[in-house]
């Protein structure tokens, strides 16, 4: 199990700060949604949603530098940009991401989560199991 | 997301929205809004540290965590890269005891006047296509939103062009679903 160590920790160091944000704030920490609401529209109750932006794109920065993890080689631009749209595009009309639905969505018990991280994660599968097909 | 959007109403009975910007620079912004996003960065930062250390900002574990047909290739799970799945269910059992302790009738939360929670339980047509979606773009690229945004001071161009992208998609859907 000493494989997982960092695997455990990390899941549970996710979820702290997601309860870190319900419990302070009463909001969830749903990555999509909280990006989502600050390009879609503006609202006055913006401002915890950039904090909480910055503190992720400062702490991504951080700790790839102190945990000194490697950041993955080039992928083909033909790939990231199709990727992306979809992602993006998903993730709103699907009301949540992997964060959303499948930390704070099954935390609360949520049905729509439910339903959502099964079907991401099936076509996730299935789309992995393609590229990998291709890419033998 | 939610599906509302109402303004906070602060504990110590301040009229002001929560987070708001002072209007004015001579009008000092609340100690409790100042507080708040003092939360909000950190827990930005927290969430980033767990991204990071569980290694869901580096795409080819989460791609093989996907590929499930290595699991058939030696003894179970045989080549296949569970951790991923590891840290999404620490993540996801951290929250329901979240939820079971934290959000209870007649409480609030800390620096807020009420829990902000999504209320809409129908399973509908755009919930399922919009995941569905979601599940083919996190597979091609191996990156979440929150990843993908945690990947941007790292110098990674896959990641500056997957969330310029992502931004992109997330305009196109609040357009679209309007």
């Amino acid at each position: 199990m000493s494989n997982y160590y960092t695997s455990i920790m990390g899941g549970i160091i996710i979820g702290l700060a997601s309860w870190l944000l319900l419990f302070g704030l009463g909001r969830v920490a749903g990555v999509s949604g909280i990006m989502g609401a600050l390009i879609g529209r503006q609202s006055a109750s913006n401002a915890w949603r950039i904090a909480f932006m910055a503190g992720l794109i400062v702490g991504g920065g951080v700790f790839h530098l102190i945990l000194n993890v490697k950041v993955s080689s080039l992928q083909s631009p033909a790939l990231m940009i199709p990727a992306g749209l979809l992602v993006g595009f998903g993730s709103v009309l699907g009301s949540g991401d992997t964060t959303g639905h499948a930390i704070s969505g099954l935390g609360r018990r949520s049905g729509r989560s439910l339903i959502a991280v099964m079907t991401f994660l099936a076509t996730g599968v299935a789309t992995a199991l393609v590229t990998a097909s291709m890419r033998l | 997301m939610e599906t509302e959007d109402t303004p906070y109403t602060l504990k110590t009975g301040h009229s002001s929205e929560f987070g708001a910007v002072a209007p004015a620079a001579s009008e000092p912004a609340s100690k409790m809004a100042r507080w708040g996003l003092l939360l909000a960065f950190v827990a930005g930062l927290a969430l980033a540290g767990g991204l990071v250390y569980g290694g869901m900002t580096q795409p080819k574990r989460v791609i093989a965590f996907l590929n499930i047909s290595t699991i058939t290739q030696g003894s179970f799970p045989g080549r296949w890269n569970a951790r991923v799945g590891v840290v999404l269910l620490c993540a996801m059992l951290t929250m329901l005891l979240a939820y079971w302790i934290t959000v209870r009738p007649g409480r609030k939360p800390w620096l807020a006047s009420r829990f902000v929670l999504p209320i809409r339980t129908s399973i509908d047509f755009k919930l399922v296509v919009g995941a569905t979606l979601f599940g083919i773009g996190w597979g091609m690229a191996g990156y979440d939103p929150g990843a993908a945004v945690a990947s941007l001071l790292t110098g990674s161009t896959d990641a500056v062009i997957f969330v310029g992208t992502m931004c992109l998609g997330m305009l196109f859907a609040t357009r679209f679903s309007r």
